[in-house]
């Protein structure tokens, strides 16, 4: 009772948070230099009438407080409005980007899951080893290199020197998309695959240096089951950042979007903002902060369902 | 370069550094060379901002170029010499500014619980939801761009991690007997916090400072693409960076050498971060 | 392949945007009365244009050709988002009344015929054999219903502009539309093309769809190909047609990649999936070149870039200053240097390729030869300065595009310049939105200019930047006088005097510096020929001047 409880404050408290950051992103963008219909116009000799025309459509010309809830109460119910820029609907502009986006980062976090746990795993089982030495510098390197430059390098020598993948494009059949997006997703996964490798290695070595781990040791265990043990407790930690680490992935693709011309969110949003298009702006900062919160949400959850000291804390 | 760093180096950190592991000693190496470049950089390289218009863009290994030059006919290895104190002093500022609101806000948050621990938590979730490039444009749009905006706009960006980790290491050691016997004994919550709780969490807060600092290397430059950072055809490394991206292929070396200058600083950060945290035993401090 | 993967870079990781992603992305510019530069104009040689080199036409057909712009766009509709680009694409799938040739001679489209029956009277008689790709007709219904959509400025923000001088448009006759302006513009005839700010499409389809241009919706029109498929900001598509009254065009297919990256446009060129690419920058044209098989395709791209005061701010109100600024001004080292002979000085506003649509190009450098010019000389710079109102010098801002790398260079050049005379320089970068919103703004005194016309009118980038209401607020009787008297003359010639005296009467008062005319560099691949390439040849029907070269 009492963890439903606590789901629901939690709940009650992310709707505001996103009430309070469609306040905040609107007002910032009020406040952004530009105007739209001069956007719209481009440079040319606009008459005080056609501005004032655009103006009006797009409800400029009323009071910040009455803009901001004509927006709101369209968004309450499920009305996201039109892209100012495009004139369609900001719904379908999502609809074609979100997908994207979403396959890019999961495809990205199961690489990096998949290559950094067991590189972590084995680097502390060696701890101190050449292998081990090796596998910490790599990820140092790692981290310090950012998604673009992986990008590059990925693009120069997979898709132009080798031919094996394509330059740009997003592709067709499911298939054909997984090809696309194939070395996109190395690129992002190459960052949070370090960070994937120094979480689980640390956690790893935490574990192995426990008494619980020395004592089932002494009481004959199986090397097997004492492995089963500690990487149980290790994985608690690896999860936990790693799913955080997912949420930001998703709000945190451009780089990589834009190296490789994928259109997804990422660019949408780049792209929105300097146009100041606000309906499409609130609607991407909307769908990636919930992403996150849940997120958030599901590893709060995670880490309350194994961690009893915590539970006694509850949510916050 | 290394030359220059070691007179400067007393006997005794010398024999200390000896007894670091390898990466390590590189790694402070690479620290005190950046330090001299910070300090002399004027000196060591006075005509970086010369321009030569119609020399224009000469590849590395050119006579007098040995890195070539950018877009101004400007030489690399000077500009690169002189941008360093520009590169490194911000996301020092940055590392150091958003420790500090980490702390204040952090360490509260996690030893008081409550009220003020939801507020601390909903405020960290709503700049971690905010784009970081709205808050840069608008920033830049209102205040004016320029390299102090950037570094302040980075401080807010970077808080929240800290925060939060401040925040979990202080609700770790909560706990603690001793923390407990002070709050038995009627001890004011600042008090504590000063005396007992964060000479604890220090270790962590100045392992994130170095970590922050990698970071911070790395997002001073994709600021100078927002043009809130830096102005253009300033000697600093991120800027090179963006202002050297279509030379990519003509003379590959005026944004790759900033380039690998950011990665090699940021690793030597991030390796002192880490022997910092095996040392303190803080467990892993991702800043996240 | 020469470049080896070391030399790739690395970039930022936390703001996440490329210069590019913003920039490129938001096309805005490039119509008749004014529109800014939007891409990089870049190239090879000034004015030279032409095919050497490439083989005869084969008379195969081609299955796809594959274009890369370097920008992306959000709408296939112009009237919606009128980028150069977006005109580069729409122009071969949408007409307007008249069309503009490779050289910029206007000819027949959707009217068969046109009279200009006085300055401000045109009268247009539409073909009957003319269809949309769906296979309906032509109407004068539809094209009566295209310009008043067109003519409102809520559903028609990137074009309507165009439609402000415009009393009525009525039907006079089975064929006939007349066209009424509220004052005097021989220009007027530039505006119904699909260069200038005429789209006909039909009127069922428009009702049937609501909003043109997304991906939903894509566009019809009636020229050689129909629109497909459209991924905003990642490709669009679209197939030749048999319903053009101009006849079938050889490429079958013809997709337009947005490669938004640079440095991935090239690597895309050199994996070979791509046949052209548009506006190849300056910076790379060398690699474009070694790029096996392609060949560079130089015009000048009647682009202006020069510096744009306002007149009406402190210490730009005081011509000693302006003068002072323009005598600072290195173009020759600036054309030479940063744009590496990808340019030309700029004697004036108009381009001598704009000018030479009203007359040979000759007698139009003989005219730009007349304009008064301020050479490069800091001496003269530093007296000029003495004698104004902020002898000592002063500070200012001067914000730059981050879509024109290149004026963020020459801006670089000046300001090293104006150093030594005491007048300091902080060149700011900026997306094309802010910047553009800058321009006139009452606080910026010193701005860039960056004009990227699409039409070879020639009184274009004088009306804009010396006419009422110009962004510079300059305001002077005898250019008014000259540009009044522009606006009504019919004879060409007596025309083109008429504007460059207004423009040197301009010049005297120093209200801009023009710095350098464009070329703009489009790189082809050697099996691909353009019939008549041209300044003007993507702003026309060009999907049907392609051609497979032996």
């Amino acid at each position: 009772m009492r963890l439903a409880a606590s789901i629901g404050r939690r709940l009650v408290a992310t709707a505001t948070l996103l009430l309070a950051l469609s306040f905040l992103v609107f007002s910032l963008l009020y406040l952004a230099p530009g105007d739209v219909a001069r956007n719209l116009l481009g440079a040319r000799p606009a008459s005080p009438e056609s501005l004032a025309a655009i103006r009006e459509k797009f409800g400029l010309d009323q009071p910040f407080l009455t803009q901001y809830w004509h927006w709101l109460s369209g968004a309450l119910t499920g009305d996201l409005g039109e892209s100012v820029r495009s004139g369609s609907q900001v719904t379908d502009v999502l609809g074609q980007r979100v997908g994207l986006t979403l396959q890019l980062t999961v495809l990205a976090f199961v690489i990096a899951l998949g290559v950094g746990a067991p590189a972590g795993i084995r680097a502390a089982r060696r701890h101190g080893s050449v292998q081990d030495k090796t596998i910490v510098s790599l990820a140092v390197v790692g981290v310090a290199a950012p998604g673009f430059a992986v990008g590059l390098v990925l693009l120069y020598v997979f898709a132009v020197m080798l031919g094996w993948f394509p330059v740009y494009g997003t592709g067709d059949t499911p298939l054909d998309r997984l090809w696309h997006l194939a070395l996109p997703a190395v690129a992002l996964a190459a960052g949070l695959a370090a960070l994937v490798v120094k979480v689980t290695r640390t956690a790893v070595l935490r574990e192995l240096e426990s008494d619980y781990v020395t004592f089932a040791r002494a009481r004959g265990l199986t090397p097997r089951a004492v492995a089963r043990l500690y990487l149980t407790n290790a994985a608690i930690p690896v999860l936990t950042s790693a799913g955080l680490l997912l949420a930001f992935l998703f709000g945190g693709t451009i780089l990589v979007e834009t190296t490789f011309s994928l259109p997804g969110l990422g660019s949408l949003l780049a792209e929105s903002i300097t146009f100041k298009d606000i309906p499409v702006v609130q609607a991407v900062t909307l769908v990636v902060a919930v992403v996150i919160s849940l997120a958030a949400l599901a590893v709060d959850l995670l880490t309350l369902a194994v961690d009893p000291r915590v539970r006694r804390a509850g949510l916050t | 370069m290394s030359a220059v760093a070691v007179p400067l180096a007393r006997p005794r950190v010398v024999r200390r550094l000896r007894s670091l592991p390898g990466a390590v000693q590189a790694a402070w190496v690479v620290i005190a060379v950046l330090a001299v470049m910070v300090l002399a950089g004027p000196w060591l390289a006075p005509h970086a901002l010369a321009q030569d218009v119609l020399l224009g863009t000469v590849p590395a290994g050119s006579p007098g170029h040995p890195l070539g030059t950018d877009a101004l006919g400007r030489d690399v290895l000077a500009l690169t010499i002189a941008g360093t104190r520009s590169a490194l002093v911000g996301p020092l500022v940055i590392a150091l500014g958003s420790m500090s609101l980490g702390l204040l806000l952090g360490a509260p948050a996690g030893y008081r619980g409550g009220l003020l621990d939801s507020l601390v938590g909903r405020w960290c979730d709503l700049v971690l939801a905010l784009p970081p490039i709205l808050l840069a444009i608008v920033v830049a749009g209102v205040i004016g761009g320029g390299y102090w905006v950037s570094v302040a706009v980075l401080v807010v960006l970077f808080s929240p991690s800290d925060t939060r980790m401040i925040r979990s290491a202080v609700l770790a050691t909560r706990h603690r007997p001793y923390l407990e016997a002070t709050r038995v004994l009627g001890l004011s919550t600042p008090k504590v916090l000063v005396r007992h709780v964060l000479p604890n969490i220090a270790p962590i807060a100045l392992t994130n400072v170095f970590l922050d600092v990698a970071f911070a290397l790395v997002a001073m430059s994709s600021l100078s693409y927002l043009g809130v950072g830096v102005a253009p055809g300033a000697a600093d490394w991120g800027r090179q960076l963006s202002d050297g991206r279509d030379l990519l292929f003509s003379n590959p070396a005026a944004s790759v050498v900033p380039g690998v200058m950011i990665i090699v600083a940021a690793v030597a950060a991030n390796v002192v971060g880490d022997w910092l945290a095996d040392r303190f035993g803080v467990g892993e401090a991702v800043s996240a | 392949m020469s470049t080896p993967p070391s030399h790739l870079l690395i970039v930022p990781d936390l703001g996440q945007l490329s210069r590019r992603s913003l920039l490129k992305g938001l096309l805005v510019g490039g119509a008749t009365m004014g529109a800014l530069a939007a891409c990089a104009p870049s190239s090879s040689s000034p004015t030279a244009s032409g095919s050497a080199g490439v083989g005869a036409d084969t008379g195969a057909e081609i299955d796809l050709v594959t274009i890369a712009l370097p920008g992306s766009l959000s709408s296939l509709d112009v009237n919606t988002e009128a980028g150069i680009f977006n005109y580069y694409v729409a122009a071969i799938a949408q007409e307007g009344l008249l069309q503009v040739e490779p050289d910029g001679t206007l000819t027949p489209a959707l009217a068969k015929e046109w009279k200009r029956v006085d300055a401000s009277t045109y009268v247009f008689t539409l073909r009957t054999d003319a269809k949309f790709a769906d296979g309906t007709p032509v109407t004068v219904d539809d094209v009566l219903y295209s310009i008043e959509k067109a003519r409102d400025p809520k559903a028609s923000p990137g074009t309507s502009w165009a439609w402000a001088g415009v009393d009525a448009v009525t039907q006079t006759g089975a064929d006939e539309i007349t066209i009424a302006l509220s004052a005097p513009n021989v220009a007027f005839e530039w505006n119904p093309t699909a260069a200038g700010a005429l789209f006909v499409t039909s009127k069922a389809f428009f009702e049937k769809v609501g909003t043109l241009g997304t991906a939903q919706s894509l566009i019809l029109g009636s020229g050689p190909y129909k629109a497909t498929a459209f991924q905003p900001d990642s490709y669009a598509e679209f197939e030749r047609v048999d319903t053009w009254w101009g006849g079938v065009p050889k490429v079958k297919k013809v997709r337009f990649e947005f490669i938004s990256d640079e440095n991935a446009r090239l690597l895309a060129r050199r994996s070979g999936d791509v046949d052209l690419a548009f506006s190849v920058p300056i910076g790379q044209l060398d690699q474009w070149k070694s790029v096996a098989g392609t060949r560079i395709e130089t015009a000048s791209d009647r682009s202006w870039a020069g510096i744009l005061f306002d007149v009406t701010v402190a210490p730009f109100d005081d011509q000693h200053v302006r003068t002072a600024i323009a005598l600072a001004c290195n173009r020759k080292d600036i054309v030479d240097g940063v744009l590496a002979g990808n340019g030309e000085v700029a004697l004036g506003l108009p381009a001598p390729a704009v000018l030479a649509t009203a007359v040979p190009e000759s007698d139009a450098r003989t005219l730009l030869g007349t304009i008064p010019q301020y050479d490069f000389d800091l001496d003269a710079a530093k007296a000029e300065l003495a004698k104004s109102s902020v002898p000592g010098g002063f500070t200012v801002e001067w914000t730059y595009p981050n879509s024109g790398p290149q004026l963020g260079r020459a801006a670089q050049v000046i300001a090293a310049d104006l150093a030594k005379i005491g007048i300091t320089v902080n060149v700011v970068e900026q997306p094309l939105e802010q910047w553009l919103a800058s321009i006139g703004d009452g606080v910026h005194g010193l701005s860039y200019m960056w004009y990227f016309p699409t039409t070879g009118d020639p009184g274009e980038l004088v009306g804009y930047l010396l006419g009422e209401g110009n962004p510079g607020k300059f305001t002077d009787d005898t250019v008014a006088a000259k540009l009044t008297a522009a606006n009504a003359e019919t004879d060409p010639a007596t025309r083109v005097a008429a504007i460059i005296a207004a423009n040197a009467a301009a010049a005297q008062k120093v209200a801009q510096v023009p710095l350098w005319w464009g070329v703009s560099s489009t790189a082809v691949d050697k099996s691909l020929g353009l019939t008549d390439y041209g300044s003007f040849f993507f702003v026309g029907p060009w999907g049907s001047r392609l051609y497979a070269a032996a």
